[in-house]
């Protein structure tokens, strides 16, 4: 990294800059604000939408100072009437190609093209339009596009082909009929995404959405014969309160379970209850394998993105997952049988709503496999088929929550701090780490540790896999055995350690892999903006409530043991291998060919011989 | 020699008429503009066609087929000032819905596939009665087929506003905004 | 719902061909001929499209997976480049050529013809599948139009005559190569390699399309030279780009020679997009040697061991040529290792073909290109000197600047610097065409003015004239006393003579900006809706609707591309900037002054779609604004 620096001239007076800085870069250290709107730091740089443009003496046309680098000497201006007369025109043109429909817009108020055209003083397009109409694309559980809304910045596709290596989607065409599309248009239900939501959460407008469920649950709500009650994942506490207006990474535990009950939900139970339980039962996977010449290593299952990922494009791995659910869907499948047995309710009358960070767990939740506890009470009650219901009902993003808390009035800081209901509201700081990258690693090295020397940890922090570089080892001496572990996050990462494996040259046993980048804290469902600075104070208030817990080890949260003495009996046993384990599907990567959770087409013809 | 009347003319071409029921909403006020205005053709009066030169010509709507486009023209080589009336004359408003959705697309829709004809129009006819206007390709505000010189937002536009607005145009006086007429929040 | 996915290929969705076993071996082979690299993916297509005449989606998905990466990878470049076809297009596929020039030569009557013969309309495929027709930019032929490329093969100075013969030739199962009665062009033309009816005239030779040219005697040289010297000897003749962009060769050199690495590139820009432009055909097709010869002296001076000759899709029939060209470089040690026996100089030419867009002739666009991706201008910095290929320093020449710089390797810098003026030194070889006597290809010294120019070519009574390209300017009489050069008028070699009759705004501006409007990448917001708003106000104003603030808008709104990403989107708007100010009175003839309001609304246009869907005639009254 250069650190010389250089002096240029901004808007009249002198100011340092690292020597091969952007003009951008240099702008904002001294203090003066260029507008961007493609320009996304650490994601992409197109300098297609012509807005950061600025005057440099000597240059024969406006420069975008996005990309064109300062040199000693530089002389820049970063607003005359030539400059704002550019920047408007090129917002303009966007606009004229914008559907004006701002107020039923997911992204009404925090969409960066509104937001730009505000500051800009843009109060209308003199242009028409010049493109035709397109077709939303609706074929995915997890993320829909409106490819009206495009500008065609092209963060998505950076995002998708660098970050995460899927390529679901990319440009097709020229010049005015350029646009942002899956392969052929089939739509991302329909091809190799992993539903990761991370294009959402780089879209600068509403072009890339959420599914939206916040009325089904509304409509839950508001049935007096339904029991819904909601769990929430651990990203959410420290994700929410940036929805609400705080500060990123404010902790805000207390306060959302409050604002839980105010929207009507009948129990606010904790989704690290089911982190817990997950422990206990990977931990005793991991043990198993590591004693019994298993398949190993054993890579986490809880991130329903790299899930997909492993299916689509790693199909031999699959063997290495681990077969435990996540922790929504043991939560679920708990809920719905023994939560339901111990208070008599009727499974079909629960409905568990979850709130997660992440937009891939729309489609876990709808994973045909994913009806254990249906299955479960089936023969005892003697339902039909017609009966048949999830185990996790819906899945709510961090975004929608915001908006339904906004929608009912829910004030932050107005509300008193109120603990989760039992008995599925008490975890372990094991379980609150669970939202960050070599959260679950740590976890289940907390649980494995104990449980194979049979001795308790003097520090239960695993520093090691802690922090956000994409890849991580870690060596564990449990008695003499050495342990060897990974953690991966973003699957462009995770394609190192599967290649690894692949190769066979893999030295690891267990390996975490989050989709993500930073982890489920940083996931596609959470508040946007989400920058690398954000996840990092969202991870260290995570730590900072995992160190605050009285119990920090998975196996030691009472309610889990009671679990298992009532209703489990004991990790990996018949119980769990029923309601909290899963298997995995082979997809290819046409999926498009035979149906899959998208669209169902006809079989295609077989080729002859 | 008694001062002439200011002679308006109005019509509604693609308009749900809601603006015209706006400017009926001066109410009591009506008895005192009759003093200084006198309607020509206009929905109010019912006189089909311009017999002489107007001062102020009122549209409401868009133009959605070719009769509109015809009435608009009319309007503009009759009236000395034409005035834009409401969303749907100024940026085509909800007819313009349509827009972007191929028109054989809307016709077929209308008498083939929508819900309530489904089924009932075996012989697929779309009508092509002579007396009828063809659609365009897409629905225009009015400021796209003829110029206009003033615009009045609203949808519909205020009682008041429309008054005001008149008051000014046959007075001659200045007229301005109040801010709450174009910003709805 | 457990899936059975099929793990073959053998996707049929569209039934268009059974994928079947020699396909997939034929496909494999492709991908295995070019090193199973994703970033061949240019010629993996183009190759594909040589096999099946189209590129099949099976395909596609089959290369995705061989490849491991995403079908819409391969989409995004597919989709990018006019002439790789996702459908059949025809046994026999036609592209015709719609520049200024050849409508300027009747265009139009030989595309009406060729759709009566066909029986389909451009766009389509005849009924029987013989043959597709379709259009396509300018192809290089602007001396000789109009010209089409039927099935690679180009077929110039078409006549609707002509075209009844070739059409019904084709129908009664003649070959190609039968098809084609005319004699073979001139010099290497009627080579057996290249075999083709194309001819060069080159009407004035110069110091570069010379006689008595020996390959290798520059390369002689420079092994006894070091390599800074070398480029000193560039930077002191002077010589800037012949591209189009004038950039200082020396300083160029000199960059990339200062970048460390240990592969350094050489890029030859023969992509030759602009219209009117044919300049660079000719020299590759009688000078290829001296170009290769510039290439490998290139290498030498900054350090680069490998050659890539960028050739545009067009000019696919010189293919087999410059191959052989490069195979008897390499027997007699001009290419290869320890070149004219100057041990560790090696260097190594391959040929990358283009697969039709202009903005590859742009450096950045033209290395992503040659990356297997879309042709996307790059941010600059870093520029290409830098990093360019693969992140590699590379050069970007182009040909007749590679050639000038064997000449000044031979003769010396004092000698290129004698000629031309004092700011543009040397030569410029021009490809002029359009309304004079003798179109063709011309060497002059800079410095000459346009009025040399036109009474060189035989141009009497001339309107207008284009100056390099539609990216350039169109000037009129008042102007012809301005100089060839890089400080007055400059051209990267085309220049376009528009006689008395012409319209210039309907043929040529219009035409211009439909060019810049197939042509532009999309990236920027700027550029790829400004031509089309420029389009439709100069339809407006052509249709006789236009009101002077018509005018004011186009200057306005032009203004915006300053503010571009690369030179297409700066350029984009000169043909309507220029003419406004260099002919005015065109537009003001046309524009209804006083008034201040015209719509552009045309009712015919509008009804037509209802009318057609109901079956409905329209009668129009006299106003035109009356019932349909």
């Amino acid at each position: 990294m250069d650190t010389t620096m250089v002096t240029v001239k901004i808007n009249g007076s002198e100011y340092p800059a690292p020597r091969n800085a952007t003009i951008l870069d240099a702008c904002t250290r001294a203090g003066f604000k260029v507008p961007t709107l493609c320009y996304c730091e650490d994601v992409a740089k197109n300098a297609s939408c012509a807005v950061c443009v600025v005057e440099v003496k000597g240059a024969k046309s406006l420069l975008r100072s996005c990309t064109a680098c300062v040199h000693e000497g530089m002389e820049i201006v970063t607003n005359s009437p030539r400059i704002r007369d550019a920047r408007k025109t090129s917002v303009e043109l966007l606009l004229a190609n914008h559907p004006s429909d701002c107020l039923a817009c997911l992204r009404n108020q925090n969409c960066e093209l509104q937001t730009l055209a505000a500051d800009l003083g843009v109060r209308g397009s003199r242009f028409v339009r010049t493109k035709k109409a397109e077709k939303l694309d609706t074929t995915s559980p997890s993320v829909h596009r409106d490819p009206n809304k495009c500008i065609l910045c092209g963060r998505c596709i950076a995002v998708c082909q660098n970050v995460q290596t899927v390529s679901a989607i990319g440009l097709s065409g020229r010049g005015i009929r350029t646009k942002i599309s899956t392969y052929m248009e089939k739509g991302l239900g329909n091809v190799a995404c992993t539903y990761c939501g991370q294009c959402a959460l780089v879209c600068p407008t509403g072009a890339i959405v959420e599914r939206d469920e916040t009325d089904e649950v509304f409509e839950e709500l508001s049935n007096p014969d339904k029991v819904v009650i909601v769990q929430t994942a651990p990203a959410i506490r420290v994700g929410i309160g940036e929805a609400m207006g705080l500060e990123p990474g404010s902790l805000v535990t207390g306060q959302m379970v409050a604002a839980l009950r105010r929207l009507g939900f009948r129990k606010v139970f904790d989704t690290q209850f089911a982190a817990d339980l997950t422990i206990l039962e990977e931990g005793h996977e991991l043990i198993r394998r590591l004693r019994t010449n298993g398949t190993l290593p054993m890579i986490t299952s809880c991130s329903p993105g790299w899930i997909k990922f492993a299916e689509h494009f790693y199909p031999s791995s699959l063997a290495h997952l681990s077969t435990c659910k996540s922790p929504q869907q043991m939560f679920g499948a708990v809920a719905k049988t023994y939560y339901a047995s111990k208070t008599g309710i009727d499974p079909r009358n629960i409905v568990v709503v979850s709130v997660m960070p992440c937009t891939a767990k729309k489609f876990e939740a709808r994973r045909p496999e994913m009806m254990s506890a249906f299955e479960y009470w089936k023969d005892k009650r003697a339902w039909s088929e017609t009966d048949a219901f999830y185990d996790v009902d819906y899945v709510l993003t961090t975004r929608e929550l915001a908006r339904m808390f906004r929608e009912t009035g829910v004030r932050f800081s107005s509300l008193p701090s109120e603990e989760f209901d039992h008995p599925l509201g008490e975890s372990t700081g094991a379980a609150v780490i669970f939202g960050a990258t070599g959260g679950v690693m740590e976890a289940a090295l907390r649980t494995a540790y104990e449980v194979v020397t049979g001795t308790p940890l003097t520090n239960v922090e695993f520093t090691a896999v802690r922090g956000m570089e994409g890849l991580k080892e870690a060596s564990v001496d449990m008695n003499g055995t050495v342990v060897k572990v990974a953690v991966a996050h973003t699957l462009k990462n995770a394609r190192t350690l599967l290649d690894q494996i692949e190769r066979g040259e893999s030295p690891y046993a267990f390996i975490e892999i989050m989709t993500c980048p930073g982890g489920c804290l940083g996931g596609g469902g959470q508040p946007i903006p989400t920058t690398w600075a954000v996840r990092r104070q969202r991870a260290e208030s995570l730590y900072r409530e995992d160190a605050g817990k009285p119990v920090r080890k998975s196996h030691e949260n009472p309610h889990i043991t009671a679990l298992y003495k009532e209703f489990l009996k004991e990790p990996l046993g018949d119980m769990s291998h029923h309601l909290l384990h899963t298997s995995y599907e082979r997809r290819g990567l046409r999926p498009w060919t035979a149906g899959s959770n998208g669209q169902q087409h006809a079989a295609s013809v077989r080729p002859a011989g | 020699m008694e001062k002439k009347k200011t002679v308006v003319a109005t019509a509604s071409l693609a308009g749900c008429f809601g603006c015209h029921m706006s400017i009926l909403d001066i109410d009591e006020r009506i008895l005192s503009l009759i003093d200084l205005v006198e309607f020509h053709r206009s929905p109010i009066t019912d006189i089909k066609h311009f017999t002489e030169y107007c001062d102020i010509g009122i549209i409401e709507g868009s133009c959605c087929n070719s009769e509109n486009v015809q009435v608009l023209r009319e309007f503009r080589r009759h009236c000395r000032v034409l005035v834009s009336l409401g969303e749907c004359a100024i940026m085509g408003g909800v007819p313009a819905m349509r827009n972007g959705i191929p028109v054989r697309e809307c016709i077929e829709e209308a008498y083939l596939n929508g819900p309530s004809v489904k089924g009932h129009n075996p012989e697929m006819v779309l009508p092509n009665d002579p007396e009828l206007p063809m659609l365009l390709d897409r629905v225009y505000p009015c400021h796209e087929i003829v110029k206009v010189d003033h615009f009045l937002p609203g949808c519909p536009p205020r009682a008041d506003l429309i008054y005001d607005t008149l008051a000014a145009l046959i007075t001659g006086g200045e007229l301005h905004l109040p801010y709450e007429t174009v910003k709805y929040d | 719902m457990k899936s059975t996915f099929p793990e073959s290929p053998g996707d049929l969705e569209f039934g268009e061909i059974a994928f079947q076993d020699t396909m997939i071996k034929s496909v494999s082979g492709i991908i295995e001929r070019y090193g199973r690299d994703p970033s061949r993916l240019m010629d993996i297509l183009i190759d594909t499209q040589a096999e099946f005449g189209y590129i099949p989606r099976p395909v596609v998905s089959f290369i995705a997976r061989d490849l491991t990466i995403s079908a819409v990878d391969i989409e995004q470049t597919l989709s990018f480049y006019h002439f790789f076809a996702t459908r059949p297009s025809g046994r026999y596929t036609v592209y015709l050529n719609d520049s200024v020039i050849a409508n300027m030569m009747g265009r139009e009557e030989v595309a009406r013809t060729f759709e009566r013969e066909a029986g389909c309309r451009f766009g389509d495929v005849s009924a029987d599948g013989l043959i597709g027709l379709f259009s396509t930019s300018c192809i290089g032929m602007s001396d000789q139009e109009p010209a089409a490329l039927i099935n690679g093969r180009v077929f110039t100075q078409l006549t609707p005559f002509r075209v009844k013969e070739i059409v019904r030739d084709l129908k009664s199962g003649k070959r190609l190569d039968e098809a084609m009665v005319e004699g073979l062009g001139d010099g290497a033309n009627a080579l057996p390699e290249i075999r083709s009816m194309v001819r060069n005239n080159i009407r004035k030779k110069g110091p570069i399309l010379a006689d008595g040219y020996r390959p290798g005697d520059a390369l002689k040289k420079v092994v006894k030279m070091r390599p800074e010297e070398v480029i000193a000897e560039v930077k002191l003749s002077n010589i800037r780009g012949r591209g189009g962009a004038g950039f200082p060769t020396g300083m160029k050199w000199e960059i990339c020679r200062n970048a460390r690495s240990e592969q350094k590139y050489i890029f030859c820009n023969a992509d030759e997009g602009e219209p009117g432009t044919f300049k660079d055909r000719v020299i590759l097709t009688e000078y290829p040697k001296m170009l290769m010869e510039g290439m490998a002296v290139a290498g030498y001076a900054v350090g680069a061991t490998q050659g890539i000759l960028y050739v545009r899709y067009e000019y696919m029939y010189l293919r087999e040529h410059l191959e052989k060209v490069i195979e008897g470089g390499r027997k007699k040690n001009y290419l290869g290792t320890n070149i004219c026996g100057k041990e560790g100089f090696e260097f190594d030419i391959r040929i990358q073909f283009g697969a039709g867009a202009y903005v590859c002739g742009e450096e950045s666009a033209l290395i992503e290109s040659a990356e297997g991706k879309r042709g996307e201008p790059r941010d600059r910095p870093p520029f290409p000197v830098e990093s360019g290929y693969h992140g590699r320093p590379t050069i970007v020449n182009n040909v007749e600047t590679l050639c000038s710089i064997v000449k000044i390797v031979n003769n010396g810098a004092t000698w290129y610097r004698s000629m031309g003026t004092k700011e543009s030194s040397g030569t410029k070889v021009l490809s002029i065409s359009g309304d004079c006597k003798y179109p063709g290809v011309y060497e002059i010294e800079w410095g000459f003015s346009v009025n040399d120019v036109l009474e060189m070519v035989g141009a009497a009574d001339v309107q207008a004239v284009q100056v390099g390209g539609p990216s350039g300017t169109l000037i009129g009489p008042n102007e012809f006393g301005r100089t060839l050069s890089y400080t007055d008028l400059s051209t990267g070699g085309s220049i376009i003579v528009f006689g008395r009759e012409r319209d210039l705004l309907k043929d040529v501006v219009l035409n211009f900006l439909d060019f810049f409007i197939a042509e532009s990448c999309g990236s920027c917001s700027t550029c790829r809706n400004v031509p089309v708003l420029l389009r439709q106000k100069l339809l407006k104003v052509l249709d006789a609707r236009g009101v002077p603030r018509d005018i004011d808008e186009m200057l306005d709104w032009s203004k915006v591309l300053k503010a571009s990403r690369c030179g297409l989107g700066l350029t984009a708007a000169n043909p309507v900037v220029s003419s406004i100010r260099n002919f005015r009175p065109l537009y003001d003839r046309k524009i209804q002054h006083g008034k201040d309001y015209d719509s552009s609304f045309d009712m015919l246009a509008a009804v037509r779609a209802s009318c057609d869907a109901v079956g409905r005639v329209p009668t129009l009254m006299a106003d035109g604004g009356g019932a349909a």
